[in-house]
């Protein structure tokens, strides 16, 4: 609390002080001063901007307030002494009013602020509710189009039905007909094949018994003539034994012809696979092995060519062995037939590998010239064979390959390279399907196919 | 070194300085740190209270106007506040300012450099504390400090009180500058320490700048600034926002990261948004957003980090985005209060809600990386004992 003055004595309770703006401006002040002048000339407007109580001596009291919280008092020079008593509260209530003063200001500052903050969310708040405004209109609108387009979408989609009706009629249709047109078309080539079957036995069996029919006849006819010659008691001794040696030599040949077409019929039997016929047993498929290759000995002795056994002595088959034995003489001996021309040496090698928990695979393969690209694909056909008229029916593989599938249970493939050889692969059950299974199994696929 | 801090909301310009002034007498300063809201609308009557208050007419003086003031346990939206230092004549306390820094920003920083440099003799200060009017782009001013300034440099750009009408300014001794950049060095043995954080949260998918001149980006990955934004934070850019940046993932050196904020103002017709510093096309970047409970942790965790490093500041400085300040609303005050807090004793400290920050970043094994501008950013400077 300040009590200045600048008059000289300073009066007791006040401090003598040469007036400045910072003398008058740092806090609420009672300056005690013979004339406003003084703080005129200290502080410009000091009446507006100084806070406190201003005190010239007078002939009277006097109180004038200069500003909201600055008072001019004047008194007379002997009760300054009671000024000094007033002023403190005075000053203390005008301090407390400042403070409010600048708090009141202070909080001006801040309405102003939040009030632009205010304005500002204002803003962003009509701003945004013009953004939702227009995306709602425009949720509405496409919420419209939408509908529209489920209704279109609905008779779009029973159009389409009835019409995907119709295509899927026609179709059916179309379907039996192909089915129909399949039954005719296997037919057709069932017939075919059979035809071919017939033409192929026709053919094999005509030389033969032609040849034994024409030499029966010469036989007959001189047989006839013998008797006639006996009759008429005409018959020579040499005549005799010229007939009785003709014959021998005739019956000879007509002996080989009759082998040759029951030969060939024995082998065509094997098409039918009369199962019931067929021995299945229990065997170990190594010893199998070795017997074909036995007997194929000696023959092999005749070629440069060796048979080689890498076959797994564990393993025993519950299947039929005459029909793999069969299987694998064929190829043995059309490899020996086909495999070696030109060669001096070759190899075969009959070999098993693990077919899994039930199955073994059985595959032979030759080192020798291979097959030319356009016959891999006939050479399962019957009664096909490059050897023709050479002592080969063309029937070797066919049978095997009917035999694999429909008496073993199992799968022959084959691949071939050119100069690298040819080799067969039959994929095997250890345990051969039973006849009721196979017929099971034939009835399915003719259902498939049907 | 003697510090001490204070602050005044006397609205009278003269009446507030004086008290200022008066108070930071007693340890008969060397420099102040002055900070004061824009609604003094008397600068001569102020600087007038402030040096009748000091009662020295040598006291160097830099400040700066900014959002809000902060001082040892307070911020304010209105007001000053001030940091007096006596070194004892340790150390040599130097201003200087550079002119036009609004279309030669790169000028005005050289210019006020090479005054100092005039004053410091070859010597390099301890570090540089720099204010600057915030119409500069700020980018262009980071060019200049992050190449060509080998000590750290800390400060800030100039906040208005975020009315958009009234400008900011700096203070050099009895001058009041626009337009400007004022720059102080510490000459002298000073230990001071830095340590600043900013807690933002890359959302949405990295883009290309594809467009911008200076502060203005108009295009980013094909769309306009506003849209990709608006993509990657799942909401419209408002007026009231803040605390939306852009991440600048392309460029950076080592630890260095720079952000970009959002200017406090809607997107143009066309989508272009004016950012807190500059951008460059070609730079790719990524938006990122603030919480206001990120903040105030960040903010503590970094006081807590000083407080770790076992340095004892006899003052600090704070400079801190005003969108920070904006985000955390009456928070803002943990700022102020996360000093003392960590310490465990009154820290004399001021500092400013800035429009845009400089400081470098304190690498993991010591020391500093170049000068960075940023945004979103809390920064403290200690001054040590």
């Amino acid at each position: 609390m300040r009590f200045l003055t600048t008059i000289v004595p300073a009066p007791s309770g006040f401090t003598p002080e040469i007036l400045s703006k910072r003398s008058l401006l740092l806090e609420p002040v009672a300056v005690l001063v013979s004339d406003l002048l003084e703080l005129e000339a200290a502080l410009e407007n000091f009446s507006k901007r100084m806070l406190g109580i201003v005190i010239t001596p007078g002939d009277s009291i006097a109180l004038v307030q200069l500003s909201s919280l600055t008072w001019h008092v004047t008194m007379q020079a002997d009760s300054l002494n009671v000024a000094a008593r007033l002023v403190p509260g005075w000053l203390a209530a005008i301090a407390a009013a400042d403070h409010a003063n600048q708090y009141a200001r202070t909080a001006d500052r801040r309405t102003e602020r939040v009030t632009r903050e205010l304005d500002m969310t204002r803003l962003d708040y009509n701003e945004l509710t013009s953004r939702l405004r227009h995306k709602v209109s425009d949720l509405l609108a496409a919420k419209t189009e939408l509908k529209l387009l489920n209704e279109n979408l609905e008779s779009r989609v029973e159009r389409r039905t009835a019409e995907l009706a119709s295509v899927n009629n026609q179709l059916s249709q179309t379907l039996d007909s192909l089915k129909q047109a399949q039954i005719e078309l296997v037919r057709a080539g069932e017939l075919a094949a059979l035809s071919k079957l017939v033409a192929g036995v026709a053919h094999e069996l005509n030389t033969p018994i032609g040849n034994a029919l024409t030499i029966a006849t010469s036989l007959s006819h001189e047989s006839r003539q013998i008797k006639s010659r006996q009759i008429e008691e005409r018959l020579r001794r040499s005549e005799l034994k010229s007939f009785l040696n003709t014959t021998e030599e005739v019956t000879a040949t007509l002996e080989r012809n009759l082998v040759r077409a029951a030969d060939f019929i024995g082998q065509f039997k094997q098409l039918a696979i009369d199962q019931v016929n067929e021995d299945r047993r229990r065997f170990r498929l190594k010893d199998l092995v070795s017997d074909v290759s036995l007997a194929m000995s000696p023959l092999l002795r005749e070629t440069p060519y060796i048979l080689i056994q890498e076959v797994d002595r564990s393993i025993e088959m519950d299947s039929y062995p005459d029909a793999i034995s069969q299987i694998l003489t064929t190829f043995v001996s059309n490899a020996l037939t086909h495999a070696f021309a030109g060669r001096s040496q070759g190899k075969m090698i009959i070999r098993t590998l693990d077919g899994g928990d039930d199955g073994l695979i059985l595959s032979f393969a030759d080192d020798g010239n291979g097959i030319e690209a356009d016959i891999v694909e006939h050479v399962f056909k019957p009664f096909f064979t490059t050897k023709f008229g050479q002592g080969r029916s063309g029937l070797g593989l066919y049978i095997a390959y009917n035999q694999v599938r429909n008496l073993l249970g199992g799968h022959l493939k084959f691949s071939s390279e050119i100069g690298l050889g040819t080799c067969f692969q039959l994929t095997l059950p250890r345990f051969a399907p039973t006849q009721k299974a196979r017929l099971r199994i034939a009835d399915r696929s003719a259902a498939i196919a049907a | 070194m003697r510090a001490k801090s204070v602050c005044t909301t006397i609205a009278d310009p003269y009446r507030a300085a004086l008290s200022l002034g008066q108070s930071l007498s007693e340890i008969s300063p060397e420099v102040v740190f002055l900070f004061l809201t824009t609604h003094y609308d008397d600068w001569t009557e102020f600087i007038d209270g402030l040096f009748d208050g000091l009662n020295d007419p040598s006291v160097r003086v830099i400040g700066t106007t900014g959002d809000g003031v902060y001082e040892s346990a307070r911020v304010s939206d209105t007001g000053a506040c001030a940091l007096g230092l006596s070194s004892d004549g340790q150390v040599a306390w130097h201003v200087e300012s550079g002119g036009k820094v609004d279309i030669d920003p790169e000028g005005a920083v050289r210019c006020a450099l090479a005054k100092l440099s005039s004053k410091l003799e070859g010597r390099q200060p301890a570090f540089y504390f720099m204010v600057s009017d915030s119409h500069a782009d700020a980018s262009r001013i980071e060019t200049v400090i992050r190449d060509e300034v080998p000590v750290p440099v800390i400060g800030g750009l100039a906040g208005d009180d975020n009315s958009n009408v009234v400008r900011g300014f700096s203070i050099a001794d009895r001058r009041l500058l626009r337009d400007s950049v004022v720059i102080l060095a510490a000459d002298g043995p000073e230990p001071f320490q830095i340590h600043l954080g900013n807690s933002v949260t890359l959302v949405g998918q990295p883009g290309v700048v594809d467009d911008a001149n200076g502060k203005t980006l108009n295009c980013i990955d094909g769309a306009d600034a506003a849209s990709f934004i608006e993509q990657a934070t799942g909401k419209p850019i408002l007026r009231s926002d803040q605390g939306i940046a852009l991440s600048i993932l392309s460029g950076a050196e080592g630890e260095e990261k720079r952000l970009r904020a959002v200017a406090q103002n809607v997107a143009s017709k066309n989508g272009s948004l004016s950012l807190h510093g500059g951008i460059r096309e070609g730079e790719q970047v990524q938006v990122c957003v603030t919480r206001a409970e990120d903040l105030e942790a960040g903010a503590r965790a970094v006081a807590m980090q000083a407080a770790a490093s076992g340095f004892q500041p006899a003052a600090a400085l704070v400079v801190s985005c005003a969108g920070r300040k904006w985000l955390l609303g009456g928070q803002i005050q943990c700022e102020a209060e996360a000093v003392s807090g960590v310490f465990g004793r009154k820290v004399p400290l001021a500092g400013f809600s800035s429009f845009g920050e400089i400081a470098p970043l304190p690498r993991n094994g010591g020391g500093y990386t170049r000068n960075l501008f940023h945004n979103m950013t809390y920064v403290l400077l200690f001054i040590g004992t």
